[in-house]
């Protein structure tokens, strides 16, 4: 800390979004803690900073926890917002959370105006295989649909936990090299988005 | 918004003429409304705030979002001599342009930004648009509030703060008039909902802020519902119904009031330095604040019946920075969660009201941020006290489990210390309270360097006691950043009512006339000193103490996992 003071890590911002209970909290408590929540409580909003490295770099990661309530759903604007990536997370043994993420995605490429936000679709819960109620083929058809990459982790676990974060913060890294690149960004982008695709451990 | 005028009219001529021409219709009301109360104010007092004085800067202001530079002002004051007619012209028809346009301004603004339209220009005319100067009390406490429970715009609270430090003994306060375009660009500051210092300005300068803010207010802080009523109380010197009406009073209408009359008693009761007294005071006030003199000199009589447990403390805004300088105690994480949720919550008003930029963005996150740890910290510090029980038992083969006894009890000692000591003399036992826990931290380090040296050890258990003493630094600084806080709101407390009971006892004996009481008092005050000393000591030992426990705890810890 004392060394580093000349230069301040880059900041990337991340948002999880996603329907209640599908485990966002339970994602980013793993990850930023090492620890895993068994009991629920449902979130408002929470944010977190962490410094870590990134392929070498040392960068800081941001991470706002939104609430999955439609009750908060009026503030979730002034959040998605300010997002630099997002982590849409659905539950894998429940259908109606992978449905929402429509919703999500419809409401943050609404927010942002911006059809090529890093952004990662994520299925939660997947130590628990015997209750799984979206397949693998579901959940990865709508992700090359929408031209993002599909992660399945657990938070129980810890699986592809670091996985979501350091892929989702490297698109974000990338996003913005190109931005300040200009306009010939843009052809760049798909083709680097199209290696990305469908990635699933 | 009826009230009978001619009553009110018959107690106080004149003051009023901006009610009867309110009453013929209900569009142009607020406007003539405040044109008219500044010209009748003119004649009756200030020099200083001329009406016309706010129109040339705020047309200018409309489009350069810099402070004015010197040159700039002097203009300013050049053009409104000479044209000083074409201006208010001017100004009037601006006026009726901006009542219409703010919402749909906003609205467009809003659409056009979409993701990164964040061009400070534009939040700079939408604060225009959304002034907290000049706007109803509840509104402009909505857009600059406090974030305790104090319902009272922050701009008032922070004059009145100041003016509590600094102008109790001072001749003329808020009689003598500040720099008028000091005053102004306080007011663009505030409505622009920037940090301001006012440190950095001459009392006479905030006094005047504090007149202008009260005298742009649309309506009386009393309500133009109540207004009559309680003229009424003060005729007939009616304390219960004066009680009564101040109970109804909206929250913010009766936290403004009671602070201001709160504040304006101790500049009167320190009359013999202020040389304001209930008169002359009133003479000054009463048309700002939109009351006849005899209701004034009846709330300032009456303050201690009508308003008896109301204390002003000085505002300690939210922590803008999280980790080290958290408070731990539970009381003060309540406290300052309390606050940061306010605080939050206003940033979200702001930002749905279309003030969207990276900055705003920025403090979203971070505010945020601090909410997210405090809630944590909350949370363990429940959670450690169940757990503590259980992980005694859990441990106690390894390690004898005095642990946590020897923990409850030091923070006990503290609390003690703390309590017994500063009762007594509150101000300098902080003080030297702050300095000790300075000692203590660096008593610490030092022996920090001793273990570094007798390293034979095992570089564990090095390890773990740095990271022990790391967290104990933390700890103490965050006590020191508390008791600085809690410094602040007692000399606040004391320029409230210390200077009051200097000016009227000590300053007129001489001071080494101490009295049987008095050194009474002192080898009192010795002796807990000499006690708290002492708790002190044994806080540090107990602390490392405690240190040492934690140390074998980890190992034992440590220990057990690899054996398992």
């Amino acid at each position: 800390m004392k060394k580093n003071n000349a230069q301040q890590p880059a900041l990337h911002k991340v948002i999880m979004v996603g329907s209640g209970g599908v485990g966002k909290s339970a994602l980013t408590l793993q990850f930023m803690y090492d620890e895993f929540v068994e009991d629920y409580e449902p979130t408002k909003a929470d944010s977190y900073r962490k410094k870590v490295v990134l392929d070498g770099e040392e960068v800081q990661i941001d991470i706002l926890d939104t609430a999955g309530q439609e009750d908060y759903a009026a503030i979730r604007d002034n959040y998605f917002r300010s997002g630099e990536g997002f982590l849409c997370v659905f539950s894998i043994t429940e259908d109606d959370s992978f449905q929402s993420t429509m919703e999500f995605r419809e409401q943050i490429l609404r927010v942002k105006n911006d059809e090529n936000i890093p952004f990662l679709l994520v299925g939660n819960k997947g130590d628990l295989t015997d209750k799984r109620k979206v397949s693998l083929n579901e959940a990865q058809s709508r992700a090359q649909e929408w031209g993002v990459p599909y992660v399945e982790t657990s938070a129980k676990t810890r699986d592809n936990v670091d996985k979501v974060f350091f892929d989702l913060m490297r698109e974000i890294r990338a996003r913005k090299k190109e931005d300040v690149k200009g306009a010939n960004g843009k052809g760049k982008d798909k083709g680097r988005r199209k290696k990305l695709k469908c990635n699933i451990v | 918004m009826d009230f009978d005028s001619p009553d009110v009219e018959k107690d106080f001529p004149g003051l009023y003429a901006s009610t009867e021409i309110g009453h013929k219709d209900s569009d142009g009301k607020r406007k003539e409304k405040k044109d008219r109360g500044y010209a009748a104010l003119e004649g009756e007092s200030s020099p200083e705030e001329e009406p016309d004085a706010k129109s040339p800067s705020k047309i200018k202001k409309i489009k350069p979002f810099k402070f004015p530079t010197k040159k700039e002002k002097h203009e300013k004051l050049k053009d409104k001599d000479s044209k000083d007619i074409p201006k208010e012209k001017k100004k009037d028809g601006e006026k009726d342009k901006k009542k219409d346009k703010p919402k749909n301004k906003i609205k467009e603004k809003k659409k056009q930004k979409g993701s990164d339209g964040k061009d400070p220009v534009d939040i700079g005319s939408l604060y225009e648009n959304q002034p907290v100067f000049g706007v109803p009390l509840e509104i402009s406490f909505e857009r600059n509030p406090c974030h305790d429970d104090i319902h009272l715009p922050l701009v008032m609270r922070n004059c009145i703060d100041y003016v509590q430090m600094h102008g109790l003994c001072t001749d003329g306060v808020y009689k003598v008039p500040g720099v008028k375009s000091k005053v102004q660009s306080l007011k663009i500051q505030y409505n622009r909902r920037q940090s301001v210092n006012l440190t950095d300005y001459d009392l006479a300068v905030v006094t005047s802020l504090l007149k202008q803010y009260l005298r742009e207010l649309p309506d009386p802080i009393l309500t133009p519902d109540l207004l009559s009523k309680f003229e009424d109380a003060a005729e007939t010197q009616n304390i219960e119904l004066a009680k009564l009406l101040i109970s109804e009073l909206p929250l913010c209408n009766k936290h403004t009031l009671t602070w201001l009359i709160v504040h304006f008693t101790s500049i009167i009761e320190n009359e013999k330095y202020t040389k304001m007294n209930t008169t002359n005071f009133g003479c000054v006030l009463c048309p700002v604040l939109q009351m006849s003199q005899k209701l004034f000199s009846f709330l300032v009589m009456k303050k201690n019946n009508l308003f008896s447990c109301a204390i002003l403390h000085k505002y300690i805004p939210p922590l803008r920075c999280a980790s080290p300088y958290l408070p731990s105690g539970k009381e003060e994480m309540t406290i300052e969660l309390k606050k940061q949720e306010s605080l939050l919550s206003y940033i979200h008003r702001e930002m749905n009201a279309g003030f969207v930029c990276k900055t705003k963005e920025e403090e979203l996150w971070d505010v945020q941020r601090i909410i997210t740890q405090l809630k944590r910290k909350l949370k363990v510090l429940e959670k450690d006290n169940h757990k503590v029980l259980k992980e005694k038992s859990k441990i106690e083969d390894q390690i004898n489990g005095k642990f946590d006894e020897v923990g409850t009890q030091t923070a006990l000692n503290r609390k003690n210390s703390n309590n017994s000591v500063s009762g007594k003399a509150e101000v300098v036992s902080i003080t030297s309270d702050t300095v000790n826990i300075s000692n203590c931290e660096s008593s610490l380090v030092d022996e920090e360097i001793q273990t570094t040296s007798d390293s034979d050890n095992e570089e564990l258990v090095l390890q773990y006691e740095s990271e022990e003493l790391m967290s104990l630094i933390a700890n103490l600084k965050d006590y020191i950043v508390q008791e600085k806080c809690e410094i602040d709101r007692l000399q606040t407390k004391l320029a409230s009512v210390g200077i009051i009971v200097n000016a009227r006892e000590y300053f007129m004996y001489p001071i080494d006339e101490t009295t049987v009481d008095n050194s009474a008092l002192f080898s009192e005050y010795k002796m807990l000193q000499f006690q708290k000393m002492n708790l002190l000591k044994s806080i540090e030992e107990e602390r490392e103490a405690i240190l040492d426990l934690k140390i074998q705890i980890k190992l034992a810890k440590r220990k057990h996992i690899s054996a398992m």
